[in-house]
């Protein structure tokens, strides 16, 4: 069978060491499953440091990792793969997850409730003592590379119960919890990723801790990590406090007028 | 007659005293009167002269000749007038005063009794012209009643010492009554004017009372609308404000009488709109929202904003953890983002002591932090009082505990306000830069204003400026300070003490120091107040918060028993954070941060006898729990009286419905033949196709032939092939859950304007349609009533659960929902959402048809309302939309402040509901 195209592992493997703060052991328990090449789910409100700890663990292990970004969109054919036309005959193209279990690594389904929920079946054979990928178009059936292994992430804060995981799916893998790390090393992350001073990503912070309090006023989430680094990526690029923290952090969250109104208010106090 | 009486009474008293000589005048007169009014005499201690005594008997018996009242009206006249020290000469103006009184009209010389003395009193040119002519036309047209509350209105404001509003009062009076009108129009007039007066608060009084007689004079009829205009806020305007409106609303007025009156009552939107536009002060009500949100971002607690009780004409601020004072309006500036700015920075103020632990302050924290530095033993001499109460077990808290180690615990309360209000700005300043350049302008005035009223500026004063505020403003203060060696050594003092990195204790550790050297100029300190009167006063907060520090202060006596370290307000701090709760690992996580509990074995923490059992899990821990094996669930409650919620408070008991056979939904549906085409058609039109395939796509799962073909031959061809070959396909799927909750309480068994039938009645044909619609759009439904009695009762019929089908059962049922008990909407919600929330839908709705406004046992007003709202904004926080349909109601703004602005539809006509129910159904899911 010919393939569509012959990518390297290499195109897969982190090449920088990506930043982390390792928080409750998490590092030691996705290697010990790594070990015993068990699935993992990751799961924590967005923005709070998911995708990136499979990044991390990816250079550690040195592993490829394939990163798919679930979407309603996403057929079993964008993951296993399909036909494809070239010069004159049809050519046979490997999905993104047919392609790491053939070559290894990490396949990170990132928040895989957004899938269609039959799209997720596909994964059962891999995700159990099979360790197998059956192709229906190609009747090919293919064994995992011994360094595969797969991870997928959800936010559980996403109250649409219509986006949550069977169970059948549910009980295929090892779970880590997620979730906004303490304020001081919210402030380390803040300090190192946004590339500002200790004093402001501390001021960051706490706007975020306040903010995440507002949940009961009506806020669906609070502010993610990722917003306040996003905030500091802007502090970094000579926008003012004030503009960095309502444009990243205040505006993304709500169209909620009274609720902006009360956030503006602690931007103003706090810079 | 009168003079034979009294020359009958000279001659038979001429041997006496010549005060008894004059009561004994009054008592062979009427007996009852002398006895007053000797009683009145002695009561008062008064010393008449002979004079004075001989006038007021001379009236009084000319009072008796009208009435036994008028008499003692003037007995009280004369000695108001003897204990102001009016001096002979007012008292003969009364008397002649009293005498002009017609005598076939005893109501005037009444009149003139109870109010001319306070006329008098005033001393001011022009008012007893003002009260003859006011008095002169109102005797012509009103009753004696009507004028008697017009006078005793005067009186008060005279009492009040607001003497323009008085005259201004009477010349109101004088030019409405002596107009030419219909004598109804002067009827209504005499009742609506005091009533419309009385209430306004003083220092608006003299133009809006000038405002009123500009609308007297103009055009008196459409006077009662601008009373009402008064009471539904134009007193809230300026004076200028004022003047602009009523112009307005006169021109208004003049080119359209219905539009203008309208105007004048501010109930026309272009009123209230202009009336927005130049309203400067702010209101309470208004930002009241705005400052609890504040305040739960600040301290993370949920705080009740409300009017200060007293109105001291002062702007001053206070709070005791769960509540919030401030004034009822700011209008200190003459525009409205400077007030509404000047309420938010003492709010932003406030926050402070909670976020920064003021309250939180520990007796034993300062001993080891602080008072420990100067030895031990040094310190048991310094300090024994203090040293000594801080092992007290009593239930004192400990601030109320360490102001009493002083001589003067008012000293050292004012001292502490000053140092933990600088330990407070440089928080700010470290933590809030931005806050800083708010609060700052609004304390300097008011620091400068509190020093403008005295000669020279109070030590303290310049003090807590240097500290608390900053140091430039301080100096203007500081020009007339004679002697600045005290002010330098507290500064000096603070300075070493107070920081942004010190806790409260640091504060009390000045208090400490700082009182011995104060103590010898205590008055200034004494009378110390802090700018808008923030002076810190823990007494209210602990007196709310008094069972959270009994709760502390048992677990630290009991671990203390176990040999372990711990402070009573790390306890607290806990406990104010998890909502009065606290667990083991809480405890364990605070006993490992001392490092005298190192080596400690925290396993035998449960070993600590009573500790376990004496742990607060949450509050109602002690509730009945519903009786097994029914369906009930219980649910929360929000209490708005003390802002949290009552855990486990409502038991909601799901029933089902009786097995029955009818037709009403048929019977429904073939009454209302072209609705129900109309429904099809429509909501035909909602439905999606379920897949919808995109062809000649750049990407899929199939090839697109006819493309695929194209390709090809544009490749024989030799021209470049188009790559948009395949065929995708998209699931677009609808993915709606709705619940329609109907209000079944007994009033909706009232019948419509126009029809024979009940709101219920329409509510369930409406729930009919509903239910057809939605069969034909295939969206997941279900259908329930509500109802309640008492927190036990409320009852929860479900007609059709998410998983029914829309069988003859479920249509059944739809008729068997009948009018009973009242309305406890959050419990009613709260089920709603307990149901709808494991529901798998993107879009989840709850529509509410209801006809009015929540109500039960222990279930109303402001408490009803705020419970149905913090329902809706759970269910809000869970992602489920909850729209209110309101029928057979008229008020708009209720529903505002119980839904939400764009949360509710008011349905006036009821028979246009079942059309409206879905044609707001399928623009919400559009």
């Amino acid at each position: 069978m010919t393939h569509f195209f012959d990518t390297s592992d290499q195109d897969f493997r982190i090449g920088e060491k990506p930043y982390l703060l390792d928080r409750e052991n998490r590092g030691a328990i996705f290697r010990s499953a790594y070990d015993a090449r068990l699935p993992v789910m990751l799961k924590g409100p967005t923005g709070c440091g998911k995708s990136r700890f499979v990044e991390r663990m990816a250079f550690e292990l040195n592993l490829p990792l394939i990163t798919i970004s679930c979407h309603e969109d996403l057929f079993a054919s964008d993951l296993v793969g399909r036909f494809l036309l070239k010069n004159d005959e049809t050519i046979w193209s490997d999905g993104p997850l047919t392609r790491a279990v053939r070559m290894g690594g990490i396949c990170y389904l990132d928040e895989v409730v957004e899938a269609r929920k039959d799209t997720t079946v596909v994964i059962h054979p891999l995700t159990d003592n099979r360790r197998i990928l059956p192709i229906d178009k190609t009747g090919e059936i293919i064994k995992a590379h011994p360094d595969f292994l797969l991870v997928i992430s959800y936010n559980p804060g996403y109250q649409s119960v219509l986006k949550d995981l069977k169970q059948s799916t549910r009980q295929r893998f090892v779970s880590m919890t997620f979730d906004y790390p303490d304020p001081e090393d919210e402030a380390t992350i803040v300090e190192n990723e946004g590339g500002i001073d200790r004093q402001t990503a501390k001021k960051l912070v706490s706007l975020a801790v306040k903010i995440r309090a507002l949940k009961e006023h009506g806020l669906v989430e609070g502010a993610s990590t990722r917003l306040l680094i996003y905030a500091a990526a802007l502090l970094r690029q000579g926008v003012s406090p004030k503009t960095a923290a309502r444009t990243a952090i205040a505006l993304p969250l709500t169209d909620d007028d009274r609720l902006q109104e009360t956030m503006n208010d602690l931007i103003d106090d706090l810079f | 007659m009168k003079l034979e009486m009294e020359q009958e009474l000279d001659k038979q008293n001429i041997t006496l005293p010549p005060i008894e000589r004059e009561l004994d005048k009054l008592k062979i007169a009427d007996p009852g009167t002398a006895a007053f009014a000797a009683e009145r005499l002695e009561t008062l201690s008064l010393h008449l002269t002979g004079e004075t005594l001989a006038l007021m008997v001379h009236d009084t018996i000319f009072g008796l000749t009208h009435t036994s009242g008028l008499a003692k009206a003037v007995v009280n006249a004369h000695l108001d007038l003897v204990q102001q020290n009016a001096g002979l000469d007012l008292q003969t103006r009364f008397s002649s005063k009293l005498r002009q009184a017609p005598a076939n009209t005893p109501g005037e010389a009444e009149i003139i009794a109870l109010f001319f003395g306070s006329v008098l009193l005033c001393r001011r040119s022009g008012m007893e012209e003002r009260f003859d002519q006011a008095l002169g036309t109102m005797k012509q047209r009103g009753s004696f009643h009507s004028t008697h509350e017009c006078f005793s209105l005067v009186t008060r404001f005279l009492g009040e010492n607001d003497i323009q509003a008085a005259a201004l009062f009477l010349e109101l009076l004088h030019e409405t009554f002596s107009a030419a009108m219909v004598f109804s129009l002067h009827q209504t007039l005499f009742q609506a004017l005091p009533k419309a007066i009385a209430p306004l608060p003083a220092p608006k009084r003299p133009w809006l009372i000038r405002g009123l007689r500009r609308m007297v004079r103009t055009d008196p009829t459409a006077f009662g609308h601008l009373i009402k205009g008064v009471r539904n806020g134009l007193c809230f305007l300026t004076e200028q404000g004022f003047d602009l409106f009523l112009t307005k609303a006169l021109e208004t007025l003049a080119k359209d009488r219905s539009r203008g009156e309208r105007f004048l009552a501010l109930e026309s939107r272009v009123a209230t709109d202009w009336f927005n536009e130049i309203k400067v002060v702010v209101i309470l009500d208004d930002i009241q929202a705005k400052l609890q949100r504040y305040m739960a971002l600040r301290t993370g607690r949920n705080f009740t904003i409300r009017p200060v009780r007293e109105d001291t004409g002062t702007i001053c601020v206070r709070s005791n953890g769960r509540e919030l004072f401030l004034p009822n309006e700011f209008d200190r500036y003459p525009d409205k983002q400077s007030n509404k700015e000047l309420a938010t920075c003492l709010t932003r103020l406030e926050a402070c002591y909670y976020e920064w632990g003021s309250f939180l302050f520990d007796m034993e924290k300062l001993v080891d932090l602080h008072l420990h530095s100067h030895g031990a033993s040094q310190d048991q001499a310094r300090f024994p009082e203090m040293t000594k109460k801080v092992s007290d077990t009593g239930t004192t808290n400990d601030m109320t505990r360490f102001f009493g180690c002083f001589n003067d615990p008012v000293l050292a309360r004012n001292l502490f306000t000053i140092a933990e209000h600088a330990r407070i700005m440089h928080r700010i300043r470290h933590f809030y830069p931005g806050m800083v350049n708010r609060v700052l302008p609004f304390l300097r005035e008011e620091a400068r204003q509190m020093a403008s009223v005295t000669d020279a500026p109070p030590l303290p004063l310049i003090l807590y400026a240097r500290i608390a505020m900053d140091r430039d403003f301080a100096a203007t203060l500081e020009k007339d300070l004679n002697d600045h060696g005290l002010l330098n050594r507290l500064d000096t003092l603070a300075a070493g003490l107070v920081s942004h990195e010190s806790g409260v204790e640091a504060s009390a550790a000045f208090v400490v120091e700082a009182y011995p050297l104060v103590e010898q100029h205590p008055v200034q300190f004494l009378n110390f107040t802090a700018p808008f009167h923030r002076n810190i006063d823990e007494r209210p907060y602990f007196k709310i918060n008094a069972n959270t520090y009994a709760r502390a202060k048992e677990i630290k006596i009991l671990l203390n028993k176990g040999n372990a370290k711990i402070y009573t307000s790390d306890i607290r701090q806990k406990l104010v954070e998890n909502n009065d709760t606290i667990s083991l690992d809480d405890i364990r996580e605070l006993l490992l941060a001392h490092r005298e509990n190192q080596g400690m074995d925290m396993g035998s923490l449960t070993a600590i006898p009573g500790l376990s059992e004496s742990l607060p899990q949450g509050k109602n821990t002690l509730a009945p729990s519903p009786v097994f094996g029914e369906n009930v669930s219980v649910y929360k409650e929000w209490d708005c009286n003390a802002n949290d919620y009552r855990n486990s408070h409502v038991w909601v008991h799901d029933t089902g419905f009786p097995e029955c056979e009818n037709d009403f939904y048929q019977t429904t549906l073939n009454t209302h033949p072209g609705l129900v085409k109309k429904i099809r058609h429509t909501f035909e039109l909602l439905k999606p196709e379920t897949v919808k395939i995109i062809r000649q796509s750049l990407e899929g799962e199939e090839f697109d032939y006819r493309a695929l073909v194209d390709f090809a031959v544009d490749r024989r061809a030799r021209l470049t092939p188009k790559e948009n070959i395949y065929i995708k396909r998209l699931k677009q799927e609808r993915n709606v859950a709705v619940t329609l909750l109907l209000d079944q309480s007994r009033s909706t068994a009232n019948q419509v304007k126009g029809s024979e039938k009940t709101v219920l009645d329409m509510e369930k044909e409406a729930a009919v349609l509903f239910c057809e619609a939605l069969e034909v759009v295939g969206d997941s439904f279900s259908v329930a009533g509500y109802c309640g009695s008492g927190r036990h009762g409320v009852r929860y019929q479900t007609v059709k659960g998410f998983d029914d089908a829309l069988d003859q059962g479920v249509k059944n049922r739809i008729d068997l929902i009948t009018a009973q008990g009242s309305t406890r909407t959050g419990a009613g919600i709260r089920h709603a959402i307990s149901k709808l929330d494991p529901v798998a839908a993107k879009i989840k709705l709850i529509l509410l048809l209801g006809d009015g406004f929540p109500n039960d046992v222990d279930y109303k007003h402001t408490y009803a309302v705020e419970d149905t709202r913090k329902a809706i904004s759970e269910a809000r926080a869970k992602n489920i939309v909850l729209k209110a349909i309101t029928v057979n109601i008229s008020t708009l703004s209720g529903l505002n402040v119980l839904y939400g602005e764009f949360r509710h539809n008011v349905i006036s006509d009821l028979r246009e509901l079942p059309d409206r129910l879905l044609s707001i159904y399928s623009s919400l899911t559009r």
